[in-house]
């Protein structure tokens, strides 16, 4: 069975917009290095339109970027969306129902790690119990307004994690990693 | 604080936080070094409903008897408007002009001033600078909702990642901050 991870960037006060702060170059590699981990990506809509042209355009342009070389590679990328229909490109599929039962045939795929990032699809992935492993990157910076981590989530009861790791880097960062309990 | 950056479930709930003896072990060498314990009143209150007396009971533990002993030791300010600080021992209350009545104590000579828990008390110190540092206890768990830590900010707040983050048995991270721009 494939992991299903959700990795993320956040601000001590658990904002995840990418226009409040910036990665650093340590934690970039730190997530480069979970996307080559990784076969396949899930993602929403808006994650999906942030990543997709930028980062394979990036590839293209700069092949000596190996965050965006790494993102390039990755196979196949499944969007979960009612509003989208056309996919850019072979590797994408675009779903507009049926998150779960989508998740467990992936699941059972043979291949490397599918990874998720986003706020949105990742919380009710985590209310479903459906992410075997969280990687919270969280940078040394409070920034008030903006997405927030798990905004939204509908939880039956409070999700207990067990923690593996935690990692600081020299940035300031802090990659935290837990395991589905 | 939960992963999702709650202090205290939506109703102030807080049976999920973990502690344990190495989490008092680690704590209390850090907080024994301070003279000062600074608290909203509802923190406050709770406090001062437990530990005068959490050391003399038949069943005290270790950290009972040790905390309790700090905590009637300890300078005690406690930031309240309806709170009055007559009879109170080894008290102070702050009503009014917080941001220089804060600042004053900050000028005394004396080791940290430590703010435990107290999330409003935080909000206030927050929104006017007064805070130099974070240390905070990251617990393995999403609440989805409730009262967060960080409310209000207006400005930007950058940190300084101290080395002796750590890691605990139970699952919580420690992580600690000195304030490094604002």
């Amino acid at each position: 069975m494939r992991k299903v991870i959700y990795a993320i960037n956040t601000s001590l006060d658990g904002c995840c917009d990418h226009t409040k702060f910036y990665p650093s170059e340590d934690t970039m590699a730190y997530f480069t290095q979970l996307t080559q981990d990784a076969g396949t990506f899930l993602y929403g809509r808006k994650t999906y339109q942030l990543m997709v042209p930028y980062w394979p355009g990036v590839a293209k342009e700069d092949p000596s970027d190996e965050f965006a070389r790494a993102f390039d590679a990755v196979g196949k990328i499944i969007v979960f969306s009612q509003s989208l229909d056309t996919p850019k490109g072979e590797k994408t599929t675009i779903v507009g129902t049926g998150l779960r039962d989508e998740i467990l045939k992936l699941k059972q795929e043979q291949g490397k790690n599918i990874l998720t990032g986003g706020v949105s699809i990742p919380s009710q992935l985590a209310a479903l119990g459906l992410i075997d492993e969280y990687r919270f990157v969280v940078h040394p910076i409070v920034v008030g307004e903006g997405r927030r981590l798990f905004d939204g989530i509908n939880l039956q009861e409070n999700l207990r994690l067990k923690l593996v790791e935690s990692t600081a880097f020299k940035s300031g960062a802090v990659a935290l990693r837990y395991l589905k309990q | 604080m939960s992963l999702d950056g709650f202090v205290a479930g939506p109703n102030g709930e807080m049976d999920w936080i973990k502690v344990d003896e190495e989490m008092f072990d680690y704590v209390g060498k850090r907080i024994s070094e301070g003279d000062t314990a600074l608290y909203g009143r509802v923190t406050y209150q709770m406090m001062e409903n437990y530990w005068p007396t959490a050391g003399d009971e038949p069943t005290a533990s270790k950290h009972d008897i040790d905390h309790s002993k700090w905590y009637n030791n300890v300078h005690k300010i406690v930031l309240s408007k309806t709170m009055k600080d007559a009879g109170l021992t080894n008290t102070t209350i702050i009503s009014d002009n917080l941001a220089d009545s804060i600042n004053e104590i900050k000028q005394q000579a004396g080791g940290e001033i430590l703010l435990f828990g107290s999330p409003t008390a935080t909000h206030s110190l927050i929104q006017l600078h007064l805070i130099d540092g974070y240390w905070l206890f990251v617990n393995p768990i999403i609440l989805g909702q409730g009262i967060p830590l960080f409310a209000g900010i207006k400005d930007k707040i950058k940190f300084k990642l101290l080395t002796t983050t750590r890691q605990f048995a139970c699952g919580v991270t420690e992580l600690n901050y000195i304030v490094d721009g604002q």
